[in-house]
């Protein structure tokens, strides 16, 4: 199974530039495609943290990248992820840049996160997907994994100061691109975003400030995230359902 | 496990003012200290990038 995810993809991009975003296209068609309207705050450290651990904020505990001043490390997590319980299952399982934290986590995979995890000019941006694709693919020719989880941030850094303009489109782009790389090896894939993105001020909820210092935040967090499936039987409805979908697939309940 | 290292010169009088430094520290030889030192100079480093990217994006609410 072969899991990508992409920080803050949006169908409100996607859709009305489908036809520059031929991977994506494919997929959805081959497979089955929905929108994950979040019951849970669209925020990327709770909504990737309760996709791998089945839990809710409330249960993991874990709600920051910064706590007090103190970096979140993955041991400040009291909570076990579907990796930990595939690997001492005996499944094969790795995980590349998974931005529950920062830097992004990896797990049985070797792999120096660009810009110390937090890229947020466009040439980082852009070596972060080249990157993370280069290792996602020595991962799926050389090891084989039954599972790879595997994450794209740039399009939510992206969006954060570049919201509506046409460099978020070239990206997606860039994401679809890599994204073709990684479908050819393996039959069952799910692509699936935290939350999605909207116009600052039609946000429903507020999670950005409205200025940083590298200038104004253009858009901010939507609840509302992409889903999609091929040959992955599961009803995936919320971002816990991912894990229920992969213990069920693989540990058997 | 084969470790790498490589050879890195300093001054003298620099080795020497270590070496005088970390008597009755617990660290074994200026090596040890140095490397001990630049690990941690470049831990903070990366620190400091990950706390101002962040603040860049909004993830860090501003005082």
């Amino acid at each position: 199974m072969l899991i990508i995810g992409v920080d803050s993809a949006t169908w409100d991009v996607i859709l009305p530039n489908i036809d520059r975003l031929p991977n994506f296209k494919r997929l959805m068609e081959e497979g089955e495609y929905s929108t994950i309207h979040l019951n849970q705050k669209p925020w990327s450290p709770e909504v990737w943290c309760s996709m791998f651990t089945g839990l809710t904020p409330e249960e993991h505990g874990h709600h920051d990248f910064v706590v007090d001043g103190e970096i979140v490390r993955r041991e400040d997590i009291k909570a076990e992820f579907i990796w930990d319980l595939l690997d001492r299952a005996g499944v094969s399982v790795k995980a590349l840049n998974v931005p529950f934290i920062v830097p992004p986590y990896n797990f049985n995979v070797d792999f120096t996160p660009v810009a110390g995890g937090v890229p947020v000019e466009v040439d980082e941006l852009l070596e972060e997907i080249e990157k993370v694709t280069e290792k996602a693919l020595e991962v799926l020719r050389n090891d084989k994994p039954e599972v790879f989880i595997v994450a794209y941030t740039a399009l939510d850094k992206l969006s954060h100061l570049h919201w509506g303009e046409p460099v978020l489109v070239d990206f997606y782009e860039k994401v679809d691109e890599a994204i073709g790389k990684l479908l050819p090896y393996d039959d069952e894939v799910l692509v699936i975003s935290d939350h999605g993105f909207c116009d600052y001020d039609a946000a429903p909820i507020r999670t950005l400030p409205r200025r940083t210092p590298k200038g104004e935040i253009k858009g901010d967090h939507h609840p509302d995230a992409i889903l999609i499936k091929k040959n992955i039987p599961c009803d995936i409805t919320q971002p816990i359902d991912v894990f229920r979908c992969i213990k069920a697939r693989y540990l058997g309940d | 496990m084969k470790k790498n290292y490589v050879t890195i010169s300093i001054p003298r009088e620099l080795y020497e003012k270590v070496a005088e430094m970390i008597k009755d520290t617990g660290f074994r030889s200026p090596t040890e200290f140095i490397i001990f030192t630049l690990r941690l100079l470049l831990m903070e480093r990366s620190e400091r990038k990950v706390i101002e990217g962040l603040r860049a994006l909004g993830y860090l609410k501003e005082e």
